[in-house]
């Protein structure tokens, strides 16, 4: 079967032509395109929705709405998101952050899906048309899911409690050796009072460093006060092997800059 | 298979095309439009090398489908120069020595352009991070952003023109030796294809579409050594849009090696697998299709029954007595040359010439495979002619030697065959084996159309040769003055599962060794060894490259081992012109100890005054 586009101004249409056997939803298609350039022969038919709130970046009250066809460029250059740019920024070269979007970045698998480290670190909730999750869920359980992501929403983090490092070993863009995002919060006497901290390529999809984030409460951010919590850092971790890197290496390397995180 | 009409404007000018539903901009530019600037060297979004400018945005064409686009304005290469002007980018990439095989250079120029566009004075940082997404494999990109920053401080066209760098030519050295009385040899000159790349005219192979061209694809091996037991092309054949499969019983002469033309055999090598798959990636089954997808599809449907067999991967291994034997037309894992198991070289009393040195140094050194990586990949287009000959375009590095072949695996006379070359995207070496051309050829005859083969980037990376894995044990015994007065080197060339040109560098290996060194005494054994990888093959200088590296960092741990300089201790070493080399032939023409004169000037690494007086060729000096 010859591959065809399909374009749907709604939502819901682009939704009903989804159930279709061989379809599959078109983001930016730096992903999904290339695949079948690659010689990806079982998808026939690309959908995408045209919907205008799919590209829109809403921010009011704190609260953040991104469109799931908003790229990573305009994601890097939008003045209230200033705080989430170096991670937008992390996506690609120039020409994939401006076709690249966030919607494709959550199915993206390891070594891909910088952006979505970020997001799980948040604490976003992705919308779709029949109704809200939260991105844990929708991690777990993404393979299964064919519907399309309108939207992903959390809170805009507390000024410079958010922190974004990804590794790589090509300067200044490459594919990730592993990225962390995190979330903190101190007290006013400097100890940590909250903690979420996501892994990127120490998984096959992001994951939580849940030990580590236990292990940082009531801790002050100094190299005595985080040992701990590096201690614990690969727990639950089964990173991907890739050209890059192995998982040994990943492994071996993740207590590292997870320190240099916590610390900057 | 549904049309779809689009409507953009390119390069300023309107355009209304039908094109196939989910075709790529790449495509719908370069082969409906006739836009060839925008090249395609990966497919995949890593390359950049088909970058455009989307309503003022860099996109990638081969990732964008052309359908989206439309209502754009879209800008490429091709449409920057202006009455024969070019643009400042254009220009400063001409001037500054910013293109070479110029495959990256339409994209880099795009990248580019966006950036001025938006940032007309960057930084040197800014201007990095604009190219990060656009690979060139030539230029070492330093060239590339020098251009760019200069185009940015010109600022206008006129400001560029004239600014050309010189190149730089030190004819003080060996002055005495010739008269530079010439008009072109010896002075700096513009390149004379650059115009062509800059302005992304330059016309490669695959910047060609003939009407009713079918494409090529291979069902290649998944096993690293297997007996095959069936193929059963019979649900692919029924694909539609399948036009024709190949299979082993197709060629004519289906077992061949490249360098039989200068009677280096024997013949060890199938075009298409028959009985037996010796690597990972060896192509059993050829698909000829009205479209790629087409023969993707087809080619998922072709079933090939196999019998794993224990495999080799190291050389080693290989010479164990007993290890699997990778290939029969051989019968034993290593090349048989007329002086045996190996290559040799044999000079002086390399034995007493340990027995007689203050330090005996023995070191081992192993490298990897390394993949060329050109930005273009390795491919031709097959057209048949009226008059039952053959035009097959092609970006081999090799033309006649790949039309002899060519016409020894078709039983074709040569004078059916017709090549045309041209600029080729990059080759490094990598592209002079005869792969992609006989079988191209052969669906063309078969068929009566033309065909195109062009490799994937994962088919370049995973199924090109790479330069050999080698490697080199070097014992060397050395005086405290600093003299080597022995060395014997045992060489490994890991050939993969066929000759190729294998056999070629394992001697081209043992003609380098010693090195451009003088050493009384000198035993070398060079092997070429078959393994169940990847059949290796030529790249920049390959026999010598590997072995380079090698003799270098044991000069290195040899100046250590006696507490000398070590530019002192080559001086010492360095063969001048007269000396008798390991291979019996007097040396002409060094001039090793004038590169590492000027080495010591440009590195700043003072020798003694008398190392700056010598001479390669006035002895006495
Ligand atoms: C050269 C190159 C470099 C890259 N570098 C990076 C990098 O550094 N970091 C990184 O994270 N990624 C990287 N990527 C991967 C990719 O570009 C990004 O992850 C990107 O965000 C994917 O988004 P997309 O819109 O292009 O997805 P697409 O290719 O359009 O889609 C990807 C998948 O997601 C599904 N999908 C897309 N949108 C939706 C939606 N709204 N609802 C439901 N399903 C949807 C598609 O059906 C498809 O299965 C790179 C890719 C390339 C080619
Ligand atoms: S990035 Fe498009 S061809 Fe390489
Ligand atoms: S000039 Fe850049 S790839 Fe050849």
């Amino acid at each position: 079967m010859a591959l065809a586009l399909q374009t749907f101004s709604t939502v819901k249409d682009a939704n009903a032509a989804l159930k279709a056997a061989g379809t599959r939803y078109l983001g930016g298609g730096t992903l999904a395109v290339r695949a079948a350039n690659e010689g990806d022969v079982s998808v026939s038919s690309f959908i995408r929705s045209t919907e205008p709130s799919l590209s829109a970046i809403t921010v009011s009250g704190g609260k953040v709405r991104i469109g799931a066809s908003v790229t990573m460029a305009a994601i890097a250059r939008h003045p209230d998101l200033s705080s989430l740019s170096h991670a937008a920024h992390a996506v690609g070269g120039p020409a994939i952050r401006n076709m690249a979007t966030v919607g494709g970045n959550l199915f993206a698998p390891a070594p891909y899906g910088d952006f979505t480290v970020a997001l799980l670190a948040l604490d976003a909730t992705l919308s779709t048309d029949g109704g809200d999750l939260p991105i844990e869920t929708f991690l777990v359980k993404r393979e299964s899911i064919h519907a399309i992501v309108t939207a992903v929403g959390f809170s805009l983090p507390a000024e410079g409690s958010f922190r974004f490092l990804k590794v790589s070993r090509i300067k200044p863009k490459g594919i990730s050796v592993l990225s962390i995002a995190a979330v903190l919060e101190q007290a006013p006497d400097g100890t940590v009072s909250s903690a979420r901290i996501a892994l990127g390529c120490m998984a096959d999809r992001p994951m939580r460093a849940t030990a580590t984030e236990k292990a940082l409460l009531g801790r002050i951010l100094t190299s005595h006060g985080i040992a701990p919590a590096l201690a614990v850092a690969n727990d639950g971790t089964a990173p991907i092997t890739d050209p890059l890197a192995s998982a040994w290496y990943r492994n071996e390397v993740l207590p590292v800059h997870l320190g240099r995180l916590l610390l900057a | 298979m549904a049309k779809v009409s689009v409507q953009f404007t390119l390069n300023g000018a309107e355009k209304a095309e039908f094109i196939d539903s989910g075709t790529t901009l790449l495509h719908a530019l370069r082969d409906k439009i006739g836009d060839t600037s925008p090249k395609g060297g990966c497919h995949q979004g890593t390359c950049g090398a088909c970058s455009v400018i989307i309503d003022g945005e860099l996109r990638l064409s081969c990732l964008t489908l052309a359908e989206t686009c439309s209502g754009a304005a879209i800008t490429t290469t091709s449409g920057l120069s202006e009455g024969g002007v070019l643009h400042p980018l254009q220009r400063a990439f001409l001037d500054a020595f910013a293109t070479q095989c110029g495959f990256c250079t339409p994209g880099m120029i795009m990248a580019a352009k966006v950036l001025l566009d938006h940032t007309p004075n960057p930084s040197r940082d800014e201007v990095v991070e604009a190219l990060s997404g656009n690979i060139c494999r030539c230029t070492g990109y330093e060239p590339i952003i020098q251009a760019v920053l200069t185009a940015a401080r010109s600022n206008s066209q006129n400001a560029a023109r004239g600014e050309s760098k010189k190149m730089e030519l030190r004819k003080s050295y060996f002055a005495d030796q010739r008269k530079d009385d010439l008009h072109e040899i010896g002075q700096p000159r513009p390149r004379s294809d650059s115009p062509g790349h800059v302005t992304g005219k330059t016309a490669y192979f695959a910047d060609r579409n003939f009407p009713g061209m079918l494409h090529l694809k291979m069902v290649r091996s998944p096993h690293h050594h297997a007996r095959i037991l069936s193929i059963d092309i019979s649900e692919a054949e029924k694909h539609p849009g399948v036009v024709k499969i190949l299979t082993a019983k197709d060629v004519p002469h289906n077992v061949y090696t490249i360098l039989i033309l200068i009677q280096i055999g024997p013949e060890d090598e199938t075009v298409l697998a028959d009985g037996k798959v010796r690597w990972k990636g060896e192509a059993v089954v050829a698909v000829l299709a009205e479209t790629e997808r087409a023969a993707q599809e087809a080619a998922a449907k072709v079933k090939v029954d196999y019998e794993v067999l224990p495999a080799v991967f190291d050389m080693e291994e290989a010479l164990k007595p007993g290890a699997p034997i990778v290939n029969e037309y051989h019968g034993r894992n290593y090349y048989l040359y007329d002086s045996g198991e190996c290559r040799k070289v044999r000079f002086g009393d390399v034995e007493a010439g340990f027995a007689s040195a203050d330090h005996v140094l023995e070191q081992t050194y192993q490298s990897s495979p390394i993949e060329h990586a050109p930005t273009e990949t390795t491919g031709c287009i097959v057209a048949p002619e009226g008059n039952d000959r053959f035009t097959c375009y092609t970006n081999t590095q090799a033309m006649f030697f790949t039309l002899d072949n060519a016409s020894i695996i078709l039983q074709m006379p040569g004078n059916r065959l017709h090549f045309v070359g041209g600029t080729v995207g990059g080759g490094f070496g990598g592209k002079v084996d005869v792969i992609v051309e006989p079988i191209a050829i052969l669906g063309a005859k078969l068929t009566g159309r033309p065909v195109s083969f062009i490799y994937s980037r994962a088919e370049e990376m995973q199924i090109s040769s790479p330069r050999a894995a080698e490697k080199v044990v070097i014992k060397d015994g050395v005086m405290k003055d600093g003299r080597i007065v022995a060395r014997k080197v045992t060489g490994y060339t890991d050939a993969g599962a066929y000759s190729r040109h294998s056999p070629y560098g394992a001697q081209k290996g043992a003609g380098h060794y010693p090195g451009p060194y003088t050493i009384p005494n000198v035993w070398i054994d060079t092997y070429c060894v078959y393994t169940n990888r990847t059949p290796s093959s030529a790249m920049r200088g390959f026999g010598v490259t590997i072995g380079d590296f090698a003799l270098e960092v044991q000069m290195d741990k040899l100046a250590r081992l006696i507490g000398m300089d070590p530019l002192e201790f080559r001086f010492i070493n360095a063969y001048r012109d007269g000396d008798m080399k390991a291979h019996r032939q007097p040396t002409e023409g060094a001039a090793l100890i004038e590169c590492m004169q000027e080495a010591s000037r440009a590195a700043n690494w003072p020798v003694a005054e008398k190392f700056m007086a010598m001479s390669s060729y006035a002895k006495g000096a």
